[in-house]
């Protein structure tokens, strides 16, 4: 079991964890994996309501980043 | 394997396409093929659906055209760089049941997905931090097992730390291999930002190196077709 511990102690890492990812990312991260599922399809029907596109975002990073868009 | 098994484990990707790992022999690509056509999936860049493509590690991309799945985008894939063969993943896979209507996903067992997200593209690098930091949160007793592949794949300094102080008996034993351990056991998380950052340098530069001869391989087909 994780035990709290003086500098690193788990209040303080949830704290730090906090600041930098923000509170929007620790709830999603405390959501469940349905939960998450769930809310990431209402952002796909409001994305393909605005007129969407389902073609991948261009991404020269990628090895594939020659397929037609 | 993509976007919405990140999703699944607690990251987050927008991600249009749906990514799938496919056994790549004569059988699952007979009932593949049977899939794809009843999905009026047509491939859409080279290469072509050859089972010797799959196994060389290239991609296959496909384009939905029936009704109910108009202009989704199909990624097939068979063989991930460092990462172990199909079976195995097949073994390690996870399936997920998700609440209310039944369904069920199955995807890469997390350990699996976290090492096939070790590519060139910057966009990969935060999700595995992502991963790491919801699994971390969700587990309250972690085995062994768990506790490895965290000090092991975990990616945020102020977590790695704390791994390293409360388990430090596992965290010495892989100190000589992880620089990012060995700084996190001093304490100073300065320089354990700096051993991820080398960590990360050195995996991409892998990955490029991995896909240069099949992006020449791609090319070629690529001008075969539209010469």
């Amino acid at each position: 079991m994780k035990q709290a511990n003086d500098i690193y102690s788990e209040r303080n890492v949830l704290e730090q964890l906090t600041a930098a990812v923000g509170d929007e990312w620790m709830e999603w991260y405390r959501m469940t994996p349905t939960e998450r599922w769930d809310a990431s399809g209402q952002l796909w029907e409001v994305y393909i309501a605005m007129g969407g596109s389902l073609d991948p975002e261009p991404d020269t990073q990628s090895p594939f980043h020659f397929l037609p868009s | 394997m993509g976007g919405q098994a990140c999703i699944l484990y607690g990251a987050a990707e927008f991600s249009r396409d749906s990514d799938f790992v496919v056994l790549a022999d004569n059988d699952n690509l007979g009932v593949l093929k049977s899939v794809l056509l009843e999905l009026q999936a047509e491939v859409i860049a080279v290469p072509p659906f050859k089972m010797q493509y799959l196994k060389k590690g290239h991609a296959i991309h496909f384009r939905c055209q029936h009704p109910d799945a108009a202009g989704i985008r199909i990624d097939l894939m068979s063989v991930l760089r460092g990462v172990d063969p199909f079976e195995a993943l097949w073994s390690r896979r996870q399936t997920i049941h998700l609440e209310g209507g039944g369904e069920r996903v199955l995807v890469l067992s997390l350990p699996d997905l976290v090492r096939a997200k070790k590519t060139q593209r910057d966009k990969d690098w935060p999700m595995i931090r992502r991963l790491i930091e919801a699994d971390y949160l969700a587990t309250v007793n972690p085995g062994c097992e768990k506790i490895i592949f965290w000090l092991r794949e975990c990616r945020t300094p102020e977590i790695l730390a704390r791994l390293c102080q409360i388990y430090a008996d596992q965290a010495h034993g892989m100190a000589a291999t992880r620089p990012a351990v060995a700084d996190a056991l001093s304490g100073d998380l300065d320089k354990v930002a700096l051993s991820l950052f080398q960590e990360e340098v050195e995996q991409r530069r892998d990955d490029m190196a991995y896909w240069k001869p099949l992006r020449q391989e791609l090319e070629l087909l690529r001008h075969a077709r539209d010469p």
